[in-house]
């Protein structure tokens, strides 16, 4: 089973509820990656956006020989070294000027303070959940985000029925979610405070 | 007794649906806003949990769709046989090249110094300071490179292919230097396939390409910071 070959088939279809369903998919790994890059979240965002609408008009030549995202992600790189590129151009500088300082000297807009505390203690606490998970619960999350076996694999290793490792992930999951759930609901009655 | 639409999403994130499946679950995600909103917590939750995010970025998706919907933006058309097309048409490049390559080597190998004056190639600038051959600008991106310069493959309209090896690592990469502009389509093409920068080299257009299937794309990009960061001393 593979459901992004699905996704992406539809997507070439000109299906663009399917895309979306890919670009929330895909969407915080790649401005993960671009803002690790960039050290910009704006300017990750922005293109990211603009990636993202890249692929969905040149999708129908993605031939699948590469995972989605190791596409996806060349396009991104590849629009911010032109933006960049074309940015210097226009200065009149004849060669390329792109290096790490320059591409850190694109905005001083870090994430705020209280955004990197939010998302940290978030984690925090989606890791103490994790940790006081049944043990067969735990055992399928974090074979399954931290060592990405697929379903078969974890039911191997488990010595259970591929449905049961389903079910599993998704009891774990769910426990995560509770968690999310209640921490921005904190959050925003604090704001609301 | 069908699982909740929670379960399926999950097996969804985790790409374990069938083809059925995942059609229903696009039908689902795109008809309730509360489910649209279940798949978009579950992959934050997801991204915090695999460390993907240092922070929490908003959702792009509505963005994305909006821009697609609100333009005339359409999908482009790929034959189904373009990839033997394409096929067909490096094959026939190649033996363009290999043809060409049996009629110079004689001369290559004589008169090496003969090779870098009649060279068809434009040369291009390091700073301010000319280069007298490619050959020799491209045997200095390679120690820029802390690698070694193999073979250089000519292409049709004096574009080049210069293939190195890293010194330490021994995995090879590939530069494709192209001495003019690209249509639109040509350039998302070529976004495709490495690491590209357009840029500017005696006020003419230069399209360079750094692709290599050894390394991985954040190394792709740390050898392109590495090219233009020398580039510009």
């Amino acid at each position: 089973m593979n459901s992004e070959k699905t996704l992406i088939k539809l997507s070439k279809e000109g299906n663009k509820n399917a895309f979306e369903v890919l670009v929330i998919k895909h969407q915080d790994k790649l401005m993960g990656s671009l803002n690790k890059l960039f050290k910009n979240p704006t300017f990750s965002e922005d293109i990211a956006q603009e990636a993202f609408i890249k692929a969905y008009i040149n999708i129908g030549g993605f031939n699948e020989d590469s995972a989605f995202f190791t596409w996806l992600y060349r396009i991104a790189v590849n629009t911010a070294k032109n933006y960049l590129s074309s940015k210097y151009n226009k200065n009149e500088i004849i060669e390329s000027e792109i290096d790490e300082n320059i591409l850190t000297q694109i905005g001083m807009d870090s994430p705020s303070p209280e955004s990197i505390f939010e998302a940290n203690a978030l984690r925090d606490r989606l890791f103490q959940c994790l940790s006081d998970m049944p043990e067969e619960i735990k055992s399928a999350i974090t074979l399954r985000e931290f060592n990405g076996l697929n379903y078969e694999e974890i039911a191997k290793i488990c010595n259970c029925p591929v449905g049961t490792v389903r079910s599993r992930i998704f009891r774990g999951r769910k426990l995560l979610d509770e968690i999310q759930t209640s921490m921005n609901n904190e959050a925003k009655s604090n704001n609301g405070r | 007794m069908e699982d909740s639409i929670e379960h399926r999403l999950s097996a969804l994130l985790d790409g374990e649906t069938s083809e059925f499946e995942t059609r229903r679950l696009i039908e689902e995600i795109n008809r309730s806003p509360e489910i649209k909103n279940l798949w978009i917590r579950m992959n934050k939750t997801k991204s915090l949990v695999t460390a993907e995010i240092d922070f929490s970025p908003r959702n792009i998706s509505s963005t994305v769709i909006e821009e697609l919907d609100s333009s005339s933006i359409k999908q482009k058309k790929f034959s189904k046989d373009e990839k033997s097309k394409q096929l067909k048409y490096y094959g026939f490049a190649f033996g363009v090249l290999l043809s060409l390559g049996l009629v110079l080597q004689p001369f290559m190998i004589q008169e090496k110094e003969s090779f870098k004056s009649t060279t068809v190639i434009p040369a291009l600038s390091i700073g301010n300071t000319p280069v007298s051959s490619n050959e020799s600008y491209l045997e200095e991106i390679g120690n820029n490179l802390k690698g070694s310069l193999k073979r250089i493959e000519f292409i049709e309209d004096g574009d080049i292919i210069a293939n190195y090896v890293e010194n330490d690592s021994n995995r090879s990469f590939k530069l494709r230097v192209l001495f003019r502009d690209l249509s639109i389509e040509d350039r998302i093409k070529l976004s495709s396939t490495g690491i590209t920068v357009h840029s500017l080299a005696n006020n003419k257009p230069v399209v360079i390409n750094l692709s290599s299937e050894e390394i991985n794309n954040q190394g792709l990009v740390e050898l392109s910071n590495r090219i233009f960061l020398n580039i510009r001393k």
